[in-house]
């Protein structure tokens, strides 16, 4: 069994590692929602809306790689907060199509620049952890 | 179908208008209203205006069933693309299938000149040899059935047999196979290296575009018909500057908004 130089497994290593990564996407989500009132899901649901206008909620679920469900409150709040909307599709009154609006395009933009800022363009997955972790510190050690 | 020039119309029309859209229009009947004779059909002033300022913000095709040169003649801008005879002639176009479609329509008028040769004069029915396509026009004949049914008795004994694409008071026939206005469309979006278009025609030859099952496509009929696959529509051709007014309004507001 592999072990570092303290004895930990690096099994458990890699679990702890990766709680912190998710802590500290939960931490970097509420931070881009504090700056531009956007999550990073609802960042990429306009973006595949800019680039794809008018398709339905499942294609957008496949392409963002959301589950659904968390598709659905996304567009809630997206839709609420006025930067798309929804419509019947003219041929099948069964399903709905999404476009993103002129106000979720400027949310876009701004955001963009942001993101551009907060991340290296060829970070790879450490760098990235190792980024995200001096950005969001943990409050206190697992 | 839903009507574009309401207020969630425009909006999804807007939405086209934020990314890299190819906006591309049928000639007759939709740039240039339909008019008794093919060779008096032009673009209003109005109508030339608006197309060549959006020409000047995003890349425009004219998808036609004229020839090449015939659509060319009627336009006094260039296009991005400009495309003729329902997709058989325009950049990257197979020679050898043009040269095949020129034989085959060869073929077709000789053969349909003599089954139609007492129909030919005075009857309101004419030929319009595209080349690559054959046209019958009966727009002018006053016993339109009679004359619609004459064609098609005389269509369905010519060879090699022809694909036929109804218009209004026309029949089009082009070689079987042959590429079509949705697979032009489709072409010049690969060329040009856009993910969305926008299409807008009047009759079944655009039905070939409106068919694609592509949601990047936005497509426009005009005059609501029920059993088209177009999902949106503009009542009749007048309303087409409106319709260009609106997309030129909507990228001026983009300009303004970034100053």
């Amino acid at each position: 069994m592999l072990v570092d130089n303290q004895q930990h497994p690096v099994s458990e290593l890699l679990v702890q590692d990766l709680i912190r990564v998710g802590v500290a996407i939960q931490r970097m989500n509420k931070h881009f929602e504090r700056e531009l009132n956007l999550s990073l899901v609802q960042y990429c649901v306009l973006k595949c809306l800019l680039d794809m206008p008018g398709i339905s909620a499942h294609v957008l679920a496949d392409t963002v790689g959301v589950h659904p469900s968390t598709l659905t409150q996304s567009i809630r709040r997206l839709s609420k907060k006025g930067y798309l909307f929804i419509d019947v599709d003219p041929l099948d009154s069964r399903k709905k199509i999404i476009s993103i609006t002129r106000d979720g395009k400027r949310a876009i933009d701004s955001a963009s620049e942001l993101i551009a800022r907060s991340f290296s363009k060829k970070a790879n997955l450490r760098n990235l952890l190792d980024q995200l972790k001096a950005a969001f510190p943990l409050e206190g050690k697992l | 179908m839903k009507y574009i020039l309401s207020d969630s119309g425009l909006k999804i029309l807007e939405s086209f208008s934020f990314t890299q859209t190819l906006f591309a229009f049928d000639f007759d009947g939709t740039l240039s209203k339909i008019v008794p004779s093919p060779d008096d059909a032009y673009m209003s002033e109005t109508t030339c205006d608006l197309i060549k300022k959006l020409s000047k913000r995003a890349s425009v095709a004219i998808i036609s069933g004229r020839s090449l040169s015939d659509l060319k003649s009627r336009l006094s801008f260039t296009p991005t693309y400009a495309i003729g005879n329902h997709g058989l002639e325009g950049p990257g176009k197979s020679e050898n299938t043009a040269a095949k479609a020129a034989n085959t329509c060869k073929k077709w008028k000789r053969q349909i000149s003599v089954t139609l040769k007492s129909h030919l004069h005075g009857n309101g029915l004419s030929i319009e040899d595209k080349t690559f396509s054959l046209a019958l026009h009966y727009r002018k004949s006053n016993q339109k059935r009679k004359i619609k049914l004459l064609i098609l008795k005389a269509i369905s004994h010519i060879q090699p047999p022809p694909r036929m694409i109804l218009g209004k008071c026309v029949i089009n026939l082009v070689p079987i196979g042959g590429p079509h206005k949705g697979m032009a469309l489709v072409d010049l979006m690969l060329r040009s290296n856009l993910r969305s278009a926008f299409y807008i025609g009047d009759d079944d030859t655009d039905e070939d575009v409106f068919a694609l099952s592509n949601m990047r496509i936005l497509g426009i009929r005009v005059g609501r018909k029920r059993g088209s696959q177009a999902k949106y529509f503009i009542d009749r051709q007048s309303e087409i500057n409106k319709l260009l007014r609106n997309l030129l309004s909507f990228y001026d507001n983009e300009m303004n908004a970034c100053g």
